[in-house]
């Protein structure tokens, strides 16, 4: 018996599937990795899963839910993308992070994009994450993103759609490398007659990207990664990331201001910082210019920053465009402030504060999938076909006492991949986080974190809510 | 028309060695269609270098820090402005006009609850209560709130904090300037009238403290722009008024905000002296 029998009851209908076209059936991209497969017997291949399982809780890479740590769980059938594929969303990605980072230097400066009217003041002003502690404020080399996790899925064609934009503190690229690292060391035959590109240097890439949030005098700029400390769900990312940059990993304690300078405490004294990577949200970074109760940050930050002294990355007040309402107006700001056609679609979403919107949306909730503009991690979300009719009344009910607190969007059926589960590989839901650095150009990380669904039919792929990942593989040739 | 010289000074005084001081202060006045200002200085005791900034709501910030052991941080801020009288209401100001979508979206942080501006049932039950929600006109029916608001609650020092929000005031019908203004701003927004905070000091000639802290507010009247309401002390005289800050509440413009290592305050106090200087004699 060999693995290819684990394929034997897989259903591929009703849903785009990324491996096969239909049953037995491989995509191109696949050919290789379904034919390696028939090489192997089943009990080698779940052994090897259990292998990777227990390098992860070996290497303590967990993540916290419902207060408990877990491993993280993973599936060891990588996840292919086509060469043809990698350069279009190479292209998209990059296209949306240089969009994204000139609309927020004109948010906080001119706001000439409110002045022409293509996204609403009111809009921006009711984000959670727009700083008017920011008006005014230019970050070095007036850029205001550094690095960025843009969520894309595929629809039942198979076209790749983003989701959603992650600028204020996107995580996950220590699993890309990680994943990577232990696909490598665990099943090495995969890789035999694949050309994937490698994503070893992502940690160097991100480096390379925050140096260009120091101050322009700054030739080797010192970087810091500022974590709120160990109590953190990415706690393991921080030190990760810290320590494969060759940078010191701090807590808010450990920094310090002196005449509009940040230093870091060492043994031996003060070190000057450049360039601090923070973990932690905008609104804890300084307890004197932001909110007073924080006990994570550096009292006298901003006043640093302001002065031009040092970079924080991404800037503060980029989380707007994490907020679900403006990403409705991305493919508007693209036009206007490249000039260009949005390479990559998105998924058709509603505005709630209009009342023939709102009551649009609440006459079709079955059908919908309502989201918190603010929310992550899979919370604050209705899946309207899969949801009670109890569970949309609540939802209702949430939509018409904060209008501007939720979108709603067309449900897309998310594409699906085998995923090896009791001893069968069964279709999944998944999608993706590419990470896109941003130094003198975009740079997409070739990869990506491929999040899982583990549970049938879910459509929710956060690790909060107990979703797996798989290594995704980007094809050179 | 009056020239007014203001002194402001904060003092400090620390149980023990204080260091590590950063500081973020908002007592400049700004300058305005009625208010010209011709000297702002900031100065610290113990000395250190002040740097200063626009918010976002073109206010003057000051931040500064004091890094060496202290006992006790005096700020004094010394300011010099010259006040012209407001321009009168219009004669009309329909509510209708209020509903252009331009200016509600230009005024979006003015219209929107705020941290401590909010407007729940509770406040619809107290907005009805004042009977002068039929009024026709904007400016008239401001003026009227400015006064309902002010028969509604009694003045009472140290009756409520900073922190004190326009549903609890409701509740206890005791506050003092900043509350009125909270609940004054509730019930512009709540009828779709865009009102800003105003944070500021007045002028008391004739008193034994010729002057103190004040909160009032700016609501917008069509036709005339920002005109300011002071349910404290209602159909203010304006001479009177050094405007420091505008804001959404409260806490966009708190006169002081820091942070220091080392023992607990032992005592904080603020005053501030103001003057008529007379209006300079020009050479001619």
């Amino acid at each position: 018996m060999r693995v290819n029998t684990l394929f034997e009851d897989y259903r591929v209908a009703g849903f785009y599937d990324e491996m096969f076209e239909e049953p037995a059936a491989p995509r191109g991209p696949y050919r290789g990795l379904y034919a390696g497969l028939a090489s192997l017997r089943p009990d080698t291949f779940a052994r090897k899963s259990e292998l990777a399982g227990a390098c992860y809780l070996n290497e303590g890479i967990t993540f916290a839910l419902h207060g408990r740590e877990h491993p993280f769980p993973f599936d060891l059938l990588p996840r292919l993308v086509s060469t043809e594929d990698w350069s279009t969303l190479e292209a998209g990605l990059g296209q949306r992070v240089r969009a994204l980072d000139q609309f927020l230097a004109d948010v906080y400066g001119p706001r000439k994009c409110v002045e022409d009217g293509v996204i609403p003041y009111r809009l921006l002003a009711s984000c959670n994450g727009y700083m008017r502690e920011m008006v005014g404020v230019t970050p070095p080399n007036g850029r205001w993103v550094q690095f960025a996790g843009i969520d894309l899925i595929r629809d039942d064609r198979g076209a790749w759609r983003v989701l959603e934009d992650n600028l204020r503190t996107p995580s996950g690229l220590s699993y890309v490398v990680q994943n990577r690292s232990f696909m490598r060391r665990v099943f090495p035959e995969a890789f035999r007659g694949h050309d994937v590109v490698s994503v070893d240097h992502a940690p160097l890439m991100l480096r390379q990207a925050l140096a260009y949030a120091a101050p322009e005098h700054v030739r080797d700029p010192r970087i810091v990664v500022l974590t709120p400390g160990s109590f953190n769900s990415a706690y393991y990312e921080h030190t990760f990331l810290a320590q494969q940059m060759g940078v010191p990993l701090v807590e808010g304690r450990d920094l310090v201001v002196r005449n509009r300078r940040v230093y870091v405490k060492t043994t031996t004294g003060y070190d000057p910082v450049d360039v601090i990577y923070r973990r932690i949200d905008d609104w804890y970074l300084d307890p004197v210019s932001l909110r007073p109760d924080s006990l994570l940050g550096v009292p006298g930050l901003m006043g640093a920053y302001r002065a031009g002294n040092v970079g924080i990355s991404n800037a503060p007040g980029t989380g707007i465009a994490d907020d679900k309402a403006v990403y409705v107006y991305l493919p508007a700001l693209i036009r206007y402030f490249l000039g260009e056609e949005p390479i990559l679609d998105q998924v058709r979403t509603h505005l709630l504060e209009d009342e023939r919107d709102r009551e649009h949306v609440l006459a079709n909730l079955d059908s919908l999938v309502v989201k918190a503009v603010d929310g992550a991690g899979g919370y604050g979300i209705l899946i309207g076909p899969h949801a009670t009719p109890e569970e949309r009344r609540v939802f209702a009910r949430r939509i018409e006492q904060n209008p501007r607190g939720y979108i709603a969007q067309e449900t897309v059926s998310l594409s699906r991949a085998p995923v090896f589960l009791d001893g069968r590989f069964r279709a999944r839901h998944i999608d993706l986080r590419p990470f896109i650095t941003y130094g003198a150009e975009p740079n997409v990380v070739p990869g990506g974190l491929t999040r899982v669904a583990l549970q049938d039919g879910s459509l929710v792929v956060n690790s909060s809510q107990g979703g797996g990942s798989k290594d995704t593989w980007v094809l050179a040739r | 028309m009056l020239r007014l010289r203001a002194k402001h000074r904060t003092e400090m005084r620390y149980a023990g060695e204080v260091r590590e001081s950063v500081n973020e202060i908002r007592l400049c006045p700004r300058g305005n269609g009625r208010q010209q200002v011709e000297l702002c200085e900031i100065v610290t005791d113990p000395p250190t270098e002040v740097h200063r900034h626009v918010d976002a709501f073109g206010n003057e910030v000051a931040w500064f820090q004091i890094e060496r052991p202290h006992t006790g941080l005096i700020v004094d801020a010394h300011a010099v402005v010259t006040v012209t009288p407001h321009p009168p209401m219009p004669q009309k100001a329909p509510w209708g006009l209020l509903l252009d979508r331009a200016l509600q979206d230009r005024m979006s942080d003015y219209l929107a609850p705020s941290a401590l501006v909010h407007w729940p049932e509770s406040v619809d039950y107290f907005a009805q209560g004042l009977e002068v929600d039929d009024i026709q006109d904007v400016g008239v029916w401001l003026r009227a709130m400015e006064r309902a608001v002010n028969d509604s609650i009694r003045y009472e020092r140290g009756s409520t904090g900073v922190d004190t929000t326009v549903e609890r005031l409701i509740q206890v019908r005791r506050g003092v300037c900043q509350d009125m203004a909270h609940l004054f701003l509730a019930l512009c927004r709540r009828r779709g009238v865009p009102a800003r905070y105003v944070s500021g000091w007045l002028f008391q000639p004739g008193r034994d403290e010729p002057g103190e802290s004040h909160a009032w507010c700016d609501a917008w009247v069509p036709g005339a722009g920002w005109v300011e309401f002071d349910p404290t002390h209602p159909d203010p005289n304006l001479d009177h008024y050094i405007r420091i800050g505008v804001g959404r509440d409260y806490f966009d413009v708190p006169p002081f905000r820091g942070t220091y290592v080392g023992a607990p305050t032992e005592k904080m106090s603020v005053t501030v002296e103001i003057a008529d200087i007379g209006l300079p004699t020009t050479a001619g």
